[in-house]
């Protein structure tokens, strides 16, 4: 039964945002389709890969040919098959940290925007000032203390996503919290954790999904940032941001598929999430001043 | 029976600009099985009071002083948890804009299901059934259930509101204004719901600014000025016999459909509640105002057996 109301839900939200004629409509069909590609990519990867991506399958240095489409690398592993198992760390970390962050940020900015009052001010307050610090550098510092490992990388770019949510949370709950049917509930003898978890939070849901899509995608860069600085994964498992460092010593001798295809695929999927936080920022905000 | 009783209650909103002093020393009382209407201008306070009877009174207000007695708690000192049960089971609130008062999300009749599961503890399957009952008692079908609020009109979502209040039975019902957002014709059928609800024993405190419509089907008017009652008495006192220049001049900007009188407005604006006016809050608009109305405030005093005025004229003695 929950199946059957779960892909009635996917079926209307696909109708309601893909399948319209509302302008910008195609920023959200391309971003989706590449965001899709990449987790299909992610799911198949035993499967499409053609070589063992930790494993020297052919001579180092090979330019893309048929046989081995991007190339092989210094070792002689097959770039493509590394890009293609790449793709599950990059979402990993991606989605482990924005769930992170969305669990962390999302109740705290409820909580303070709907309380206020002291607890607001400090919550605020420390919120504030991890959002001052620079992102990369927090993320450095924290993955630098818990150890390079996909997983530390996520807490680290969690940590600093969280200030993001909690803000955008904050302030939307701020302004349904004064909006008459949160007085009508109130009316009507709601308890506070009625009020947030059934009249504001579904409120949310368009707010999280805009934060969602932008953040990730700053997430897959930052993930990219940390690992080509070598703080996420360690050899030899396969990664975009470490494979483009890797690379980069030879790109003044002209082996310039090493840096890349690792580079097109983090910039493509950032993209991807890119556009579909913009069409969909887009969407609601006129659905908003309509 | 007395069944509310509000006694020199003092609601300020504490602004940036000023304290504005929204209502100011009003007492009134409901009894049970009473249609009693507050009228009054835009801005006089009279949805404070209202918004202040359930504590809900939005920020920057506060409730300065006073006491509220409802069936013999007093709802001001009473705890805020112990207060919540009360709301929605004893007393029950309608509210002016059924556009906004509404969940967007959510469908109705889960909405509906909410008074039910939070007083009754019920789960959602056995309040959705209630519902469903609940929306045939107030004139609508019971598949209306399933539709979002903005597939219902206006006249319909307002419907829905009041069965959500209505739901407990409770006691006293604050209406809010609930037909100054739709058209006359729906307007009426709306009047007829909530006197039908009257009618089963529940007390209306019914919030307007239209004296005619609070006329038709009230047992007592207050009529208040610039966060004061000025005058209160039952319907014939009121509409025969306004003793209250203000009353006086809402009553005869209301026009007559068979007589030959003339529409006549008051002149001015209500005044700023941050700076009102000395005396008599009303004495720059008023035309018989004499030496006493600026100087100092009038007590409200008994002229006739249940009807209260505060002016001066009916001062014996003057001031």
């Amino acid at each position: 039964m929950y199946l059957k109301k779960a892909l009635n839900m996917l079926r209307s939200v696909i109708k309601t945002y893909l399948l319209t004629r509302a302008p910008g409509v195609w920023m959200l069909r391309v971003g989706v389709g590449i965001v899709l590609l990449f987790v299909f990519m992610a799911i198949l990867a035993p499967w499409i890969s053609p070589y063992d991506p930790t494993k020297r399958v052919a001579d180092p240095f090979l330019s893309p040919s048929w046989e081995y489409p991007m190339g092989t690398n210094r070792i002689g592993q097959d770039v493509f098959s590394r890009i293609i198992w790449g793709s599950r760390i990059v979402l990993y970390v991606v989605f482990f940290a924005t769930a992170l962050s969305m669990a962390i940020g999302i109740p705290l900015g409820l909580i303070s925007g709907y309380y206020g009052g002291k607890l607001d001010r400090v919550l605020s307050m420390v919120m504030d000032s991890m959002y001052a610090f620079p992102a990369l550098i927090l993320a450095i510092a924290i993955a630098a203390v818990l150890g390079p490992s996909p997983s530390n990388t996520a807490i680290a770019i969690a940590f600093v996503y969280v200030p993001t949510y909690f803000r955008m949370i904050r302030g939307q709950t701020l302004s349904i919290k004064s909006s008459l049917y949160v007085d009508a509930a109130r009316a009507l003898g709601a308890p506070d954790n009625t009020i947030m978890g059934r009249y504001i939070l579904p409120n949310l849901a368009h707010t999280v999904l805009v934060v969602f899509t932008l953040s990730v995608t700053d997430a897959i860069l930052t993930e990219a940032g940390l690992s080509y600085l070598g703080l996420s994964v360690t050899v030899p498992t396969p990664d975009w941001g470490y494979d483009l460092r890797a690379g980069q010593p030879f790109l003044l001798d002209g082996k310039w598929w090493l840096v890349f295809f690792p580079g097109l695929m983090v910039m493509l999927l950032a993209m991807g999430f890119a556009l579909i936080g913009e069409a969909l920022s887009e969407r609601i905000s006129l659905a908003q001043t309509r | 029976m007395v069944l509310l009783e509000i006694s020199n209650i003092k609601i300020y909103y504490y602004t940036l600009t000023g304290i504005v002093k929204a209502v100011d020393n009003v007492s009134l009382t409901i009894n049970e099985n009473e249609w009693i209407s507050v009228v009054g201008e835009s801005g006089c306070g009279k949805s404070t009071l209202a918004y202040g009877v359930i504590r809900l009174v939005p920020p920057p207000g506060k409730i300065i002083s006073g006491k509220i007695v409802f069936q013999g708690k007093d709802l001001l000192s009473m705890d805020r948890e112990e207060f919540r049960k009360m709301l929605g089971k004893d007393i029950g609130m309608v509210f002016q804009d059924p556009m906004t008062s509404l969940d967007p999300l959510r469908k109705v009749g889960e909405q509906l299901a909410e008074v039910f599961m939070i007083h009754l503890k019920m789960d959602q399957k056995e309040a959705l059934r209630y519902a469903g009952d609940l929306l045939e008692k107030v004139g609508l079908t019971k598949d209306r259930v399933n539709y979002y609020p903005h597939q219902l009109s206006g006249g319909q979502r307002q419907r829905v509101s009041i069965a959500i209040a209505m739901a407990l039975r409770p006691k006293l019902l604050i209406a809010d204004e609930p037909t100054t957002a739709l058209d006359v014709i729906v307007q009426d059928t709306i009047m007829d719901l909530i006197e039908s609800f009257k009618k089963e024993g529940t007390s209306i405190l019914f919030i307007t600014h239209d004296l005619a419509l609070a006329a038709e089907r009230s047992d007592r008017i207050a009529v208040m000025y610039a966060g004061k009652l000025v005058e209160l008495g039952n319907i014939d006192q009121i509409v025969d016999n306004p003793k209250h220049p203000y009353t006086i001049g809402l009553l005869q900007s209301v026009p007559d459909l068979w007589g030959p009188r003339k529409i006549e407005s008051i002149s001015g604006y209500p005044p700023d509640l941050r700076t009102p006016p000395s005396g008599c809050r009303f004495h720059p608009r008023c035309k018989e105002k004499f030496e006493p109305c600026s100087k100092e405030e009038p007590p409200l005093i008994e002229i006739e057996p249940g009807h209260y005025v505060s002016c001066w004229l009916y001062v014996k003695g003057g001031a």
